[in-house]
């Protein structure tokens, strides 16, 4: 006993003597970190790490609002009813953060809130999603937010159930959005001319429209009047329209060559669904691939009627494409499959529920060049893909980060997953569902 | 091989290889500004760093000198931790004073490599701890009221990540 306490005293001598000599001994101070090495710091931190490393003191707090580490979370707001004293607003009304993206998910709007006042000036971002809102609403808590750069009005029926076409007249102050370029009215089915016409008109820079998931259940006719008048949108923004997103809309034939008609329109981004039963000779899609020459991002998903001959042509004509989404592409063979080997800028791959392709397809379209570009593929539920073929997939596509074999049961052994984990030392995500061998 | 004489705040003077003090861009810029020849017996004063830091910063320059200039990733996302050398790790086997002093030096200096194994050596330590965890490896005391930290607590659980 003696003996330890003497060690102890000795320990602390030496220690108390170097703090004293101030040369091997510095007191640690890391609440004191300037702001800029904290942010540096907080850099190498997830944001769930950095919510947490938020709460250690003030400073550090201090860092933790720096306006790229905010931008990095979303707030959000569901299920309640929005109104100030309630919860969660009660709480909220009184921090110190910014909230740059707000999304809103099944809430009913109560009186005015002095939540929009108090933090719209620094919203980039703001989604509605299946809410209880109504236009007037909708206009007073737009106004608060100057810098707003993307919005999103997803299934929310109400809105435009309530809005009558008087109330676009109705309106005394006049609503300009200068920032806003993104607008995404997608899954609803409901809406009109007008509603559309009143927010793309709010937006004079708009770039980017999104109509995903829309009219899928109200009478034809109805249908083709909205999409002519989409249609006749893109043709007036066509300068500055660069990304358009229809996936899973319903479109025909009609309306593909009416797109492909419109000259002077460079799309960088473009999502449809060409589903079109009757077969035709002169198919819009072709035509629409060979003008969109400028294209980065192709989303096709659900094209059942899709063949070989538009892969084909999107080998030809666009070179630049970074992102190719074939998902549930039913008629897509080897033979459309083997044309994209042309395409090396490929980063993201999507050939989910190709049913037909089979190695040959792979081997010849996608494992001929070069593909360390590639970042993410997507090979769910490819029942003929072999063991060997993803065995070559693990050489061929080592930096990926996302990769999905979900439902791919014949070619998932214990011998192509050693392969795979082996040489994907980079791979963040690997989906095995369904993977019974 | 040329040197240069750098003078640490307490007085001790280290002679240098010219090319192993240049890993700091402060040191290069003023070499290059003043255009102080090499050969001059003069001395560079870093009034900033105290003898047992600058040997160790120097220490990590001469294992490093013949490093890849690193390039600017300003990518806003989450960068790497998990890619320190093993040289770097035993290196950094240091107290948590010593490493904060690191890091002072490293961005004084501006040693972009050294900032960086530093910044993800202390963001390992943080990763996954509680804010309680946190202020206990750091001795760190906890300046908010309990109303203060109950309304970050909030504002917290209706953030997610994107």
């Amino acid at each position: 006993m003696a003996l330890a306490r003497l060690v102890e005293r000795i320990e602390r001598t030496l220690y108390v003597h170097y703090e004293d000599s101030f040369v091997y001994f510095f007191e640690p101070n890391f609440e004191a970190l300037p702001p800029e090495l904290l942010i540096k710091l907080f850099q190498y931190l997830n944001p769930s790490d950095r919510s947490t490393a938020a709460l250690v003191c003030r400073t550090w707090y201090d860092a933790f609002r720096y306006i790229e580490f905010q931008r990095a979370v979303r707030l959000h707001i569901h299920d309640i009813e929005f109104v100030d004293n309630g919860h969660p607003l009660k709480g909220l009304m009184t921090s110190f953060r910014y909230f740059t993206d707000v999304r809103i998910t099944k809430v009913v709007f109560g009186n005015k809130s002095e939540f929009w006042s108090e933090f719209g000036d620094g919203i980039e971002e703001l989604t509605f999603d299946n809410c209880v809102i109504w236009k007037h609403k909708l206009a007073s808590i737009l106004k608060y937010m100057p810098r707003l750069r993307r919005l999103h009005i997803l299934n929310c029926p109400d809105l435009f159930k309530t809005w009558k076409l008087i109330e676009n007249t109705t309106v005394t102050w006049n609503l300009i959005m200068p920032q806003l370029k993104h607008l995404s009215l997608a899954r609803n089915n409901r809406f009109q001319d007008f509603h559309f016409d009143y927010l793309v008109q709010l937006a004079p820079q708009l770039d980017s429209l999104d109509v995903s998931e829309c009219f899928s259940s109200i009478e034809a006719r109805q249908r083709v009047l909205m999409l002519n008048h989409i249609l006749e949108f893109v043709r007036t923004a066509r300068d500055r329209l660069r990304h358009l997103f229809l996936s899973g809309t319903p479109i025909d034939n009609v309306f593909l060559r009416g797109l492909a008609d419109i000259r002077e329109l460079s799309l960088r981004s473009l999502a449809l669904m060409v589903c079109e039963k009757i077969p035709t000779n002169e198919p819009g899609i072709i035509d629409l691939l060979r003008a969109q020459t400028a294209l980065t991002h192709l989303d096709l998903s659900k094209s059942l009627a899709l063949n070989d001959s538009a892969l084909i042509q999107i080998s030809c004509s666009i070179p630049l494409l970074e992102t190719l989404i074939l998902n549930r592409c039913w008629m897509i063979t080897d033979y459309g499959i083997m044309a994209i080997k042309s395409l090396v800028r490929l980063r993201h791959i999507d050939l989910t529920n190709c049913e037909r392709i089979t190695d040959v397809g792979l081997v010849g379209g996608l494992f001929t060049h070069n593909r360390r570009n590639v970042r993410k593929l997507y090979l769910g539920l490819l029942t003929n893909m072999s063991d060997a073929a993803l065995t070559k997939v693990s050489f061929e596509f080592c930096d990926l980060v996302v990769l999905d074999l979900g439902g791919c049961s014949n070619s998932i052994n214990d011998l192509s997953i050693q392969y795979i984990f082996y040489h994907m030392t980079k791979l963040q995500e690997l989906n095995l569902d369904c993977c019974a061998k | 091989m040329p040197t240069i004489r750098l003078q640490s705040s307490d007085g001790e003077i280290f002679d240098t290889d010219v090319q192993i003090a240049k890993c700091s861009g402060t040191i290069k810029t003023m070499l290059e500004d003043l255009g102080m020849d090499e050969g001059d017996d003069e001395v560079v004063p870093l009034p900033n760093v105290n003898s047992a830091i600058l040997r160790k910063v120097l220490q990590w320059a001469t294992f490093h000198k013949d490093d890849p200039i690193p390039v600017e990733d300003d990518d806003s996302k989450e960068k790497r931790t998990d890619d320190i050398s093993s040289w770097d790790a035993d290196f950094l086997k240091v107290d948590q004073g010593t490493l904060f002093e690191l890091i002072l030096a490293a961005n004084y200096l501006d040693i972009k490599g050294l900032l960086d194994v530093t910044c993800k050596t202390v963001a390992n330590m943080i990763k996954g701890k509680t804010p309680e965890e946190i202020r206990k490896t750091f001795n760190i005391k906890n300046d908010f009221t309990p109303a203060e930290e109950e309304q970050v607590r909030k504002e917290n659980e209706w953030c997610e990540e994107k």
